[in-house]
């Protein structure tokens, strides 16, 4: 009798049921809490409503961000979210990039940016390329320790500086933004698709 | 211990517990509102997302899309194809750097193309495909080379090579797209990570284990040379290029591009060889006929209509009016 066994257990070591069924509805609030989503393209602007043309901007939402979904719109195509406003430092020579956190924000986002899975990323969420393009690429080579690339194209006779230019042709997040806001391409195209059906209005 | 005595109150204690937990379980949902949300997106995601590998014409009737062709942008989210597991794992400043290498060798063979208002335009087209792509945080950076040939190529760590002159047989700004597309593709996939190991355990068989990054100078020199002329020489492998081809697809359709740019593209590359050749048959009539059928299957799959946005003027604006004139 096992279930005896248990409750025998419970009783000697003298547990009240309150305390159990306390234990349950925490791990249930706490699963509820951490139901959490991932943007999955590079950036995207964070509205304070739920439209790309009314409202404004409320910050911008990078490649691999973990969002808390609070709220959805009536045509269920935005989704009101909370996530961490990342601010990255300039780096300098002697400091390394830093990646700070400055609270938690809530804004208005098109549900079709957001994925279960987080995508694979090749630097932490908000790295700073994703934010200000090329400019942040290409470390600092060092003269006495050029890089074996940069050693090679130097005997191939490439001026590595060359090679830096082209990085940095790299948009920043707000120059891409504008870019595809003028084609109206990706998230500000006509015919993006609804989540209850038809296109987004 | 009463309670233990009495198995009919035992299990209707359990139930009761069992039912308060449930209650709790409900009132402890931080808002109706936010539960409803996350549970419609995270459907959605799944529907998007997991459906990764049962890509088949029948996607669509099963996710009940077929009379709603609207919704192909849904199934052109699904997983793009991975690297294959034999692809050799670099870190992603490694990659860079080799791919950094071999940009340096195809400069130093065909001569780039110097232009600033073509190079930012085609690098924002390319970023702009990269950001929706299956690896969003990862930097491109396109290279024209000086070519006639219609050729492109996708390098380890982002680097994207094009000629002139497959520039020349775009059109808009959604084929230019497409190629560049399927150079992203070839990227995010390692083809040419792949051939470089290949090139390396040819040469150096006892260094095979080791990333090219990790040999001496003298080597790296050596597999990039190898590597540089075995992709103009042989090209990828076919199973590669159908894998970008449908890539690229995806991604013009994620974008709102014309989903047949790619193809638009492959038609006029034929069309001008074909006019080159003196009315000889091609001889790689078979390739440019794989490569249709394979667009062709894709844009079946998606439901993809056949309009979207070409953006020809922005094209002729930003990039084709600065091409140099063809040497012929």
């Amino acid at each position: 009798m096992t279930a005896r066994r248990f409750m025998a257990r419970l009783h000697t070591l003298r547990i009240p049921w309150v305390t159990m069924v306390l234990v349950v509805l925490c791990a249930g609030f706490v699963a509820a809490e951490s139901a959490a989503l991932f943007m999955r393209i590079r950036s995207a602007p964070v509205r304070s409503k739920p439209s790309l043309k009314d409202g404004g901007q409320d910050g911008v939402l990078y490649a691999g961000q973990q969002v808390q979904v609070i709220d959805r719109s009536k045509d269920g195509d935005w989704v009101k979210i909370r996530f961490t406003h990342l601010e990255s430092s300039q780096p300098s020579d002697t400091k390394a990039e830093t990646v700070t956190e400055k609270g938690q924000k809530e804004g208005w986002v098109h549900a079709t940016l957001l994925s279960e899975k987080a995508p694979a990323l090749e630097a932490p969420a908000a790295a700073r390329w994703l934010e200000t393009g090329g400019e942040s690429l290409r470390k600092k080579a060092s003269a006495d320790a050029p890089s074996k690339a940069d050693a090679y194209a130097a005997a191939r006779k490439v001026d590595a500086k060359v090679l830096s230019e082209l990085e940095q042709r790299y948009p920043t997040a707000d120059e891409l933004d504008k870019f595809l806001r003028e084609g109206r391409l990706g998230v500000y195209r006509d015919d993006w698709p609804s989540l209850e059906g038809g296109v987004t209005k | 211990m009463r309670l233990l005595k009495h198995p009919q109150a035992l299990a209707a204690g359990s139930l009761a517990a069992i039912l308060l937990a449930t209650l709790g379980l409900a009132g402890c949902k931080p808002k109706e509102g936010a539960y409803k949300a996350t549970e419609a997106v995270s459907a959605y995601a799944r529907d998007m997302s997991d459906a990764a590998g049962r890509a088949t014409s029948k996607a669509g009737e099963r996710l009940g899309l077929v009379d709603k062709k609207w919704d192909y942008v849904r199934l052109a989210w699904e997983a793009s194809p991975k690297p294959p597991a034999s692809a050799p794992a670099y870190e992603f400043e490694d990659e860079r750097e080799a791919g950094r290498a071999l940009i340096a060798e195809f400069i130093a063979r065909f001569g780039k193309l110097r232009d600033d208002a073509v190079e930012r335009y085609l690098n924002h087209v390319a970023a702009g495909l990269a950001a929706y792509s299956d690896r969003p945080s990862a930097p491109v950076c396109v290279v024209v080379l000086s070519s006639e040939d219609r050729r492109a190529w996708g390098l380890p760590g982002g680097y994207l090579l094009v000629t002139i002159g497959a520039l020349r047989c775009c059109e808009s700004e959604s084929e230019a797209a497409g190629l560049l597309g399927a150079a992203i593709a070839m990227a995010n996939q390692k083809c040419v990570l792949s051939r470089m190991a290949e090139q390396q355990a040819a040469l150096l068989p006892e260094s095979a284990a080791k990333r090219a990054t990790e040999l001496s100078d003298e080597d790296f020199a050596k597999v990039v040379q190898a590597t540089a002329t075995s992709l103009i020489k042989d090209g990828v492998a076919e199973a590669d290029v159908r894998a970008s081809d449908r890539t690229a697809t995806d991604l013009l359709v994620r974008l709102g591009y014309e989903p047949g740019g790619l193809k638009a593209w492959l038609a006029r590359v034929q069309v001008k060889r074909q006019q080159e050749s003196a009315g000889k048959p091609l001889k790689d009539y078979g390739a440019f006929k794989t490569r249709d059928t394979t667009i062709n299957e894709r844009l079946a799959e998606l439901h993809a209509p056949s309009v979207g946005r070409s953006i020809a003027d922005r094209w002729r604006r930003d990039c084709s009016a600065h091409l140099p004139a063809a040497k012929f």
